[in-house]
């Protein structure tokens, strides 16, 4: 069943309909908040709260867009504007590196995985802001005018924030090659 | 092209944004400045590596239920229901339809009858939860 059948569903009042909307997306949504948030607790309140919104809003969905675009780009919004206390925010920064949930331990993806929290955490030194556009563009290829209406700004400006958040990566990843 | 585009142009052009023109341009510029390809390439680098980054499962059990949407349902059956015995009640205290307009505020207390003054004074207290609970739920 496609996802625009079952908001149909959903709204005519059948809830299982959104539960298989929440298994089919919740790795989805999680893997782009804890991509954004670097911190997985922080991510799964924000999973949590992405699906509470969006079932609450149900009724808005435009059904001639897809639901990934539209789940994903409120999930992100969410993230883009999720505040924590310094404390809290020190805390997560520190534990950004090591948060990086186990896969299995083979020999040969050692050096993949250690790549994969280098860029998590250089990532995680950006401004939310263009984390939030890298991720959505390049993460989840996401068009430019989707990202744009998700975080309300004129897409000449998503440009310039994957342009900067690139370039900062690049020049960051120079830097630590020496 | 001799001299390097700016640097958003350029990383524009790895995206494809620009016209064909400019397109070309950059590409021709590209076989002769190192500098500019070094710079294309670790950009196309980062954006692959982020492509490239694995999806991570959500944690078991992270989700709770979702509310029934027959909550909404219940609320408004429930103060539906309350209206119509308020109705009925100010139908039973001999207030009269026009009079009605009073309870909602179209129509000054002095000019109701003496039975329906008697009844909006009884009501008040009533008619002021229902205002309150309907403003929060708003």
């Amino acid at each position: 069943m496609s996802d625009a059948q079952l908001v149909q569903r959903c709204l005519q009042g059948d809830t299982t309909a959104f539960d298989t909307l929440v298994e089919r997306y919740r790795d989805r949504v999680f893997s782009l908040a804890f991509r954004i948030l670097g911190d997985p607790t922080w991510a799964e309140d924000l999973t949590q709260e992405a699906f509470l919104r969006a079932y609450t809003r149900l009724a808005l969905y435009d059904a001639t867009k897809p639901f990934s675009t539209w789940l994903l780009c409120l999930a992100a919004r969410l993230c883009l504007n999720a505040r924590r206390d310094r404390q809290q925010e020190q805390a997560q920064l520190e534990r950004a590196s090591k948060a990086m949930p186990s896969p299995p331990t083979v020999e040969e993806y050692l050096y993949e995985r250690e790549r994969q929290r280098t860029l998590q955490r250089l990532l995680m030194r950006l401004p939310r802001t263009q984390r939030v556009a890298l991720l959505l563009y390049y993460y989840e290829q996401m068009p430019l005018s989707a990202i744009a209406e998700a975080l309300h700004v004129p897409e000449g400006t998503v440009k310039t924030w994957l342009y900067r958040g690139r370039e900062s990566l690049r020049r960051w990843i120079e830097e630590e090659l020496g | 092209m001799n001299t390097c585009p700016h640097e958003e142009v350029l990383h524009a052009y790895t995206e494809g944004w620009l016209d064909a023109e400019s397109q070309q341009a950059i590409e021709a510029h590209l076989t002769v400045c190192h500098e500019c390809q070094r710079r294309v390439a670790g950009w196309q680098a980062v954006s692959e590596a982020i492509r490239g980054l694995p999806r991570i499962p959500a944690p078991g059990g992270t989700l709770q239920p979702m509310p029934t949407p027959h909550h909404e349902w219940r609320l408004v059956l429930a103060l539906s229901a309350c209206l119509a015995g308020i109705a009925a009640w100010l139908w039973l205290a001999g207030v009269s339809p026009p009079e009605l307009n009073h309870f909602v505020g179209w129509t000054p207390y002095s000019t109701l009858s003496e039975s329906a003054q008697q009844a909006a004074e009884k009501l008040q207290p009533f008619w002021h939860t229902l205002r309150e609970v309907l403003k929060w739920k708003a």
